[in-house]
This record gives C-alpha cells, structure tokens and sequence, in this order.
C-alpha cells in the first residue's frame, strides 16, 4: 500500500505563543536534540514513507534551517523525497484577499495539486504537536484490512497535569474499532481518548472531502467535514498504546520534557529498535565535564560544557554551565551560556540565552520561568 | 625547500600509552586538545542516537560523554564513546571506552582502553589503579569479558576462552 505524507507545520502555533514567536510549532526544539516535526518525520520515514509535503503559515525560517534538503531523514530523493509548500496569499480557499489559510480544511485547499499530483493510495496527515514514536506500517496493515477511508490514529491522554491553550479533538468507537463521534474537548482532569492528528486517508477520498468542505463552505475539518459521514464511509480508529503527549500550553511543554528524564518513557520514544527519531545532526564534539562537575538525572545533548551542578534537567546542544553554578528542573535550550554560581530552578531558557555570574532565577513547576531567545540576563 | 614550524597540537598515537595519553588531552578545564574550538570544527560521522542519559545515582568528573550513553555508575577521568551503558554501582576511572561498550554492575574497569562493543560482566575487574599499575590495560573488540572475572594491570586481552573464564 503506498502513502505520501503530509505535514502541517503552524497549526498549533498558538499553543506556546512563547516559543513560536519566531519559529513554527514544528521547529520547537524538544528533548535535547530534537524540534518537534523529527517526530512526525521519523514516524513517516520508518513506516517506508518516501514522499512528505510540509504545509507552511509563517515563521519558517527556522523549520527549513533544521530540514534542509531532507537529507538527515533520507529524504533528499529525485523522485519524492521533501516537497515544502509555503501557502498561497489570497488563495482560492480565502475569501479575504492578503489573508493566509486559518483553518486545517483551507490549509489541505491550499495544496491541492500536491495532493492531486501524487501517485499514491493512500495520505498520512499529521501535526507537530504530538510526541510520540507510533509504528506507522502497523496501522496501515489495520487500514488495508478494514478496506477504511479513513483512519484515525488515536491514544490515550491524561488531562490534569497541566493547562491546554487549545481544544482537542476526542474519539468515540465502537468495539470494531469503528468511529461513532468526535467531540471538541478542554478537559481539566480524566484520561481521555484523543485523536492524536496522525490520519491514514484514501487520496481520493481525501480529495472529495476537501472539494466537498470547500463548495460548502466548511471550516472544521472533523465536526464539519468527516462527523456527518460517520454513517456512510469507513472511518476506523488505530490506538496508539505507547507513550503519546500532546503539547498545548508552555507548561505542557516543560513538563513533556521532564517526563524524558523517566527510563520508561524515553525508551518507548528513543530507544525503539528499528524505529529512530531522526534529527539534524549538527556534529558537535562529546560532552565535557569538568572535575567540578556533578551532574544527577539528566539529559545532556552533546557540544555541552559542564562545570558545575545539573539536576533533574534537560541541556540541550552546545550549553555551558559555569563552575559553581547550580542548575535544577531547568530546560537550556541550545547554545546557552551560564556563567559561575548562576541558580536556576525551573527555567527554560530559549536559544542563545546569556546568564551572567551570580544570577538567581526561579520559576516553579506548574509556572516555569521563560527567557525569550538571545536575553541577556 | 622549506620548513614550517607547526605549534598546534601534535601527538603521534602509534602507542598504547600515546593513544591513551591523546584521549586524555580532550580533557580539563583547559585541555590540550579543544575539541569545542568553533571556528577549528573536527567533523566525523554521527549516529542518530538518543541524547546521554546521567542517571539519578551517576557520578561523572572530569569526563568526555557522548550521545546514546546511559549512566548510572561512576565515571571520572575517562573518555567515553557513543552508545556506552555503565550501569549502577560501576566504577569507570582513568579509562578510554570505545562506543558500544557495556559496563555492567559492580564492575571496575581502571587504566585501561575497551575497544568496541566490548562488554564488562557484572562485578567483573579490568585493570588496576593507575598510580600502582603496570601498564595499560587493552580489552579488544567485541571481547565478552563474564561477570566477576579478573583482567590484571597491563595485560592485553583480544578473546576470553570458556576455560579460562570458569
């Protein structure tokens, strides 16, 4: 069964406005080394996927920094491989003129002819905002058995941890795995079953669903244009059963980051025989501790230099922790220096963030700190 | 015909010793070699691994660490390749350990070089302190060193028989 995929790269941008201010939701960094469409890319590319377009808004300056040719998740091909497909100003999909797509149906109006000019049977669609390693091939084989128009893959979440800054989107099925509704959703507490965005669809069918919403003026991609078709059309769900995290607040960011620190959880997302999270390598030297260094329940990306204490953090690439400095419950984003007896307590600190020695700074759990990128403190 | 006077760092690793002394050179606080030198990159081919994992009873002193490590021994002035898993109660000190090396429980490895995918049984003891060894010790390739067994200061082992384990 052949798939293209598709990725939409903005459309949760809204979910942490503090980090997507000049970047998309796909190129967030997350977990060290990773941006947040490494996961939907990797997912793609293990389960045999060879062709994946990347739907643009704004703001993609770094996305195509991290991409590149492709080449990193094997995509650089002559035939498939990366197609990017910035938006159409004032598209037909607009009524406004000068006004870029809002919603997930005019963004699949936009790129029509790419979904019209590929090949293949069948199109992953899927989101940056959810972390998780799914094994694509297995609910493909679940899509070509039940002959589906569309399948969603699902997987439950539990809500309560933290805040959500946008609605998501609950599935109801039947014991066959068959969909019986979909329910926009805020919930403060309980675990629920959500669609985690990644949707195996029919190209022909997606097509005509698109083509249909457009003619009717549609604008929710699942209330408007698959809910009434639950009666007549194939729409099965695959549930996701490993570690599945959905990114809606900065909080929900901090603490998805934290949840890598668990052996559990980092194994079923990194250490998946067969199926890596790809990445741009950015060949970075080891990591060097120092004899001051004392370093307990981290993650540490490579290129760093420690020299002082880190606790229960995640550094990324190409941080320096001075000597005396302490660092715990803190998030450094890549290329952060931290200067001598610095104290940082649940922090996160963008890109190219500069700490000066002796600085104290603290923010708690459920409220963590952030310094914009390139602050000097 | 012209000389040009190099002042860089220079070392021939022809030797044991010398590799080992070049490894050590990557480290402290102003080392020898300055690998994070961003304007004098050294490039090599990377694995997509996982990020290093410094485990909640790890120690690591003046160490080098790459990624897929998962540490949760003791680690000090040692050079540590890609992939390396020293596991809880380990004590890994003036050593070099290629990537894919194991470490497991209790196991002691001191002075020594483990080339790749060489992995140390639980309790097991590779080499001696540097002050008082020999010599270094060498593990090669892929060698599966039993838990609790015995390698001596300075003694180079490339395969470990059934025997001689027991």
């Amino acid at each position: 069964m052949s798939a293209a995929g598709l990725i939409f790269s903005n459309i949760h941008d809204g979910a942490i406005r503090e980090l997507t201010g000049n970047r998309t939701m796909a190129s967030v960094p997350f977990g060290c080394r990773y941006r947040l469409i490494d996961f939907a890319l990797s997912n793609m590319v293990n389960s045999g996927i060879t062709k994946v377009g990347i739907v643009t808004h704004n703001n993609y300056q770094s996305l195509f920094d991290h991409i590149g040719n492709g080449k990193d998740w094997d995509l650089a091909r002559r035939s498939g491989g990366l197609k990017i497909l910035p938006p159409f100003i004032a598209s037909f999909s607009s009524p406004i003129p000068d006004k870029l797509y809002t919603t997930r149906l005019e963004a699949l109006m936009g790129v029509m002819s790419f979904l019209k000019n590929c090949k293949e049977d069948n199109i992953v669609l899927s989101d940056c905002d959810a972390v998780c390693n799914v094994d694509l091939s297995r609910a493909f084989a679940q899509h070509r058995e039940t002959d589906a128009d569309v399948t969603v893959v699902t997987a439950d979440f539990e809500f309560g941890k933290y805040e959500f800054n946008a609605n998501i989107v609950r599935v109801a099925s039947d014991e066959e795995g068959r969909i019986t509704g979909f329910t926009k959703i805020r919930p403060k507490s309980g675990t629920e079953c959500l669609s985690t965005n990644i949707l195996l669809v029919k190209r022909t069918y997606l097509i005509g669903l698109v083509e249909n919403a457009a003619a009717k003026g549609q604008t929710d991609f699942y209330l408007d244009a698959l809910l009434p078709n639950i009666g007549c059309d194939k729409l099965f769900v695959y549930h996701h059963r490993k570690y599945y995290a959905v990114i809606g607040s900065l909080e929900g960011y901090y603490a998805c980051n934290m949840e890598l620190l668990d052996p559990k959880v980092n194994g079923e997302l990194f250490r998946v025989p067969n199926f890596p999270i790809y990445t741009k390598v950015r060949n970075s030297a080891p990591t060097k501790y120092t004899g001051s260094a004392e370093v307990k329940n981290s993650l540490v990306a490579d290129g760093c230099v420690v020299e002082g204490r880190v606790e229960n953090s995640v550094l990324f690439r190409g941080v320096r922790v001075g000597r005396g400095s302490v660092i715990r419950n803190s998030i450094v984003l890549q290329d952060t220096v931290i200067g001598a007896n610095v104290t940082l307590n649940c922090v996160i600190t963008d890109k190219s963030v500069w700490i000066h020695d002796g600085r104290m700074l603290s923010g708690h759990e459920t409220l963590p700190f952030f310094i914009a990128k390139g602050t000097s403190v | 015909m012209y000389a040009y006077s190099f002042d860089g760092y220079w070392k021939d690793v022809g030797t044991v010793s010398s590799l080992w002394e070049a490894h050590m050179d990557m480290l402290g606080e102003r080392p020898a070699l300055d690998l994070n030198d961003e304007s004098w990159r050294i490039y090599s081919r990377h694995e997509n691994l996982a990020p290093q994992h410094i485990g909640p009873g790890a120690v690591v002193q003046n160490a080098s660490i790459t990624e897929g490590c998962e540490i949760h021994g003791t680690v000090i002035d040692s050079v540590i390749g890609t992939g390396v898993t020293i596991m809880a109660g380990a004590y890994v000190k003036d050593a070099v350990l290629m990537s894919g090396v194991t470490v497991g429980r209790d196991a002691k490895v001191e002075y020594a070089i483990l080339d790749g995918d060489v992995s140390v049984g639980d309790g097991a003891s590779i080499g001696r302190p540097k002050e008082e060894a020999s010599g270094i010790t060498v593990v090669g390739m892929a060698t599966s060193v039993p838990s609790g067994y015995v390698i001596g200061d300075g003694e180079m082992i490339t395969e470990i028989k059934e025997e001689r384990a027991q």
